[in-house]
């Protein structure tokens, strides 16, 4: 389960001269009338987007006769529609999905995605896509983890604490280790006036912040039993309630402002920016968004202390089954996962999972490398808990509708009750 | 007897004629007929279909009976759908009807004699202008309005020395409040200007002669004002209650059924099974149900207003 960065990074040349020879191979190999191709993928103002939109327009110089139509569609737009989009006769030849069994799963289960184990052999994914990055492409009976190839992930995201250095130095603040450092350094803002923690008690924020607790106290085994249904969870075990007694506890105690359940993400991101907040936890997607907005004082990023930290591969790159131009498709799920894009992610700020380490070294850039530093230190002794919506379709909703709850009224027993009614009454 | 036969005969002539020439006018009903079954009719017994079987939306679907509609009868969060539904029905229904009636009243008897056209005019167009805003754009804004801290609401609250005003939308007491504030200030302009105009309707004559008697502006109101109106409350009652038992774009925009389970109402829920945790089938029962709801209600309300239209 854990991302292996490092073996991923070791198998790279290989890799990255079988792309090269592949590529070669394929672009000398058309010659067919104009044919069209469709792309769709949800990222915007990411590393991934400039990699992607820069992977593009090679594909384009390479293929002058093929037309390219690029969609730039919405993360809810395929969480909602997904499975109609791709049943319909306007699927796309290849799209960005959302990975986990809710989405890629379900579509995989309806056979509504191109097993992509034979294009894996073909231009020899498996040396790049390390087992503990595969598994979140692969699905068995629309479960993830094993089984046929349904998408490529290309690159790496987790949530982490972001924090206001100026502030953490003017309180005499330092970064915490421990559960106990953390819950010290969040008492210590508190008693001097400061609410700690930027939260967005109607928005994912909530989401993210509840299963950072729970997987601060779960073990790999403990995922596997929520994500894949090994065993039955209980959500009223160890895991589970720490996370909702804490926020419930945490919310008491005033360490997030009184209305916090009232506010969005965009607001909360915003007042930490402005420096309001010394603490937001949240995603390495916010990364660049800080880079240019968080400027009046210095920040940084720590991992949640604890076992596991939420994050995992990112969304897979699917060929849908009624795609009309798999070979296409497959190529530029290829040129993503060449050392040259994977090498451009890195320099990005992105978390590649096959950039060439010596490139990866020069990197200058002070989020890469901070992002980067973060991710080894979850990987090195932790590792990645995936994220809570996934198990079951719809659950995202009432894990955001309980935790609004959980923070307007701290009512802890309601929140388990809700949240592992759901779950029981959806899964497979 | 042969009277009678003459008689008979041509009646039935009569009756024939009459029958050929209402017979081509039915070809004029084609068109809507086949926009009926096209865009309700068809999608309905899909609907009804599809709500006795278990479908994610894709591949076969499998037919489980009536499964769907017990499950849903003992689904709680079904029922508290609906009571947020009725809690929707004061605010779209009955409160802007009361209100639009004093409002119109006001408007009627006091603006419109003694400020002029203008001024009636002003207030009549103010009152109406959010029926004209789309609900998406309105539920955007009020979203932004009730925001705890940064809103409108609220930083006008601390100003005045209320340090803890309500964290509206955030707190699942005050969600279905906050939305139903917002629907009571769209509904007035169209339940002021249906019944200001039926007070245009009104016989002065009644008013009159009510005055010469004694009666005071709120007898007047009561008496013939509320009784000659009939039939425009009742026409505004249905359509507001119809309109706020299948509300969905507020609380899809604004609270997406949180905190919790506080502001789901029947649309929604449809809406979310049906494409969130595709249940299509399920979804499709809830939206059965609803839409026999409202039917019965429309035909109860129809009933009670041809009734009430012959009384007068």
């Amino acid at each position: 389960m854990k991302f292996n960065a490092k073996k991923a990074l070791r198998v790279v040349a290989v890799a990255s001269v079988a792309a090269l020879a592949t590529t070669a191979v394929s672009t000398g190999a058309h010659a067919a009338p104009k044919k069209t191709f469709n792309i769709w993928w949800y990222e915007k103002g990411t590393a991934m987007a400039t990699t992607w939109n820069d992977a593009l327009t090679e594909f384009k110089k390479a293929h002058p006769d093929v037309q390219v139509n690029f969609q730039l569609k919405t993360w809810a737009q395929l969480q909602n529609a997904g499975n109609a989009l791709l049943s319909s006769s306007s699927a796309p030849d290849l799209s960005e999905w959302n990975k986990g069994n809710a989405t890629a799963g379900s579509a995989s289960q309806a056979n509504l995605l191109t097993d992509l184990t034979p294009y894996a052999a073909k231009y020899k994914w498996d040396k790049v896509l390390v087992p503990s990055v595969k598994l979140y492409g692969q699905y068995t009976n629309g479960i993830m983890g094993a089984g046929k190839l349904y998408g490529v992930p290309s690159y790496g995201e987790y949530v982490s604490w972001f924090y206001n250095k100026d502030m953490f130095a003017k309180y005499g603040v330092a970064v915490p280790t421990t559960f106990a450092q953390l819950e010290a350094a969040l008492a210590k803002f508190q008693a001097a006036g400061v609410p700690p923690i930027a939260l967005a008690g109607k928005d994912y924020l909530i989401v993210h912040l509840a299963y950072g607790l729970v997987a601060s106290q779960a073990s790999l085994q403990w995922v596997r039993d929520f994500q894949a249904f090994a065993h039955p969870v209980n959500f009223s075990g160890p895991e589970w309630t720490f996370a909702a007694k804490t926020i419930s506890d945490w919310n008491k105690a005033g360490y997030f402002e009184p209305n916090v359940s009232g506010v969005d993400a965009a607001t909360a991101v915003a007042d930490f920016q402005k420096g309001t907040y010394p603490l937001l936890f949240g995603g390495t997607w916010l990364d660049q968004d800080m880079q240019a907005k968080a400027t009046s004082f210095k920040w940084g990023k720590f991992a949640n202390p604890g076992k596991l930290s939420v994050g995992s591969a990112g969304n897979l790159l699917v060929i849908p089954a009624k795609s009309k131009q798999k070979d296409l498709a497959a190529e530029f799920i290829n040129m993503v996962l060449s050392t040259k894009y994977q090498n451009e992610l890195a320099k990005l700020g992105g978390l590649p999972i096959a950039a060439d380490p010596k490139y990866v070294a020069t990197v200058k850039d002070p989020v890469a490398l901070l992002t980067n530093t973060v991710f080894s230190s979850i990987v090195k002794k932790q590792g990645l808990a995936m994220y809570p919506d996934w198990p079951v379709n719809g659950y995202y909703n009432n894990l955001l509708a309980a935790g609004t709850q959980l923070l307007s009224d701290n009512d802890v027993a309601a929140y388990e009750k809700s949240t592992g009614d759901f779950y029981a009454a959806n899964k497979p | 007897m042969s009277t009678v036969e003459v008689v008979s005969e041509r009646q039935k002539r009569k009756n024939r004629s009459r029958r050929d020439s209402r017979a081509s006018y039915y070809w004029y009903t084609i068109p809507g007929i086949l926009a009926f079954v096209a865009v309700i009719g068809y999608p309905l017994f899909q609907n009804v279909k599809t709500s006795f079987y278990k479908w994610n939306g894709y591949g076969t679907p499998r037919y489980i009976g009536w499964k769907n509609y017990v499950d849903l009868f003992h689904d709680a969060t079904f029922w508290a759908s609906f009571a947020h539904a009725a809690e929707f029905i004061a605010a779209m229904s009955l409160v802007p009807t009361v209100l639009g009636l004093l409002f119109g009243a006001l408007i009627f008897d006091f603006v419109s004699p003694y400020f002029g056209q203008g001024w009636t005019t002003f207030v009549r167009a103010s009152l109406f202008m959010p029926q004209i805003i789309p609900i998406t754009v309105i539920s955007i804004l009020w979203n932004w309005l009730l925001s705890p801290n940064t809103g409108v609401f609220n930083t006008v609250l601390k100003s005045v020395g209320i340090h803890n005003p309500p964290n509206w939308l955030g707190n699942s007491h005050t969600a279905v409040l906050s939305i139903s504030i917002m629907l009571v200030w769209i509904q007035i302009g169209y339940t002021v200007t249906i019944f200001v105009t039926g007070m245009g309707r009104i016989d002065p004559a009644l008013h009159e002669a009510a005055s010469l008697d004694g009666a005071n502006w709120w007898q007047r109101f009561r008496v013939i004002t509320l009784s000659q109106l009939a039939p425009e409350i009742s026409i505004v009652i249905l359509t507001t209650a119809v309109a706020a038992i299948k509300i969905f774009a507020p609380v899809q925009i604004m609270t997406g059924g949180g905190p919790g389970t506080s502001t789901y109402v029947p649309a929604f829920f449809s809406y979310f099974n049906f494409f969130t945790t595709q249940k299509v089938g399920y979804g499709s029962a809830i939206a059965t149900v609803l839409m026999v709801i409202l039917s019965v209600l429309a035909v109860a309300m129809f009933r009670f207003q041809n009734r009430k239209g012959v009384d007068l």
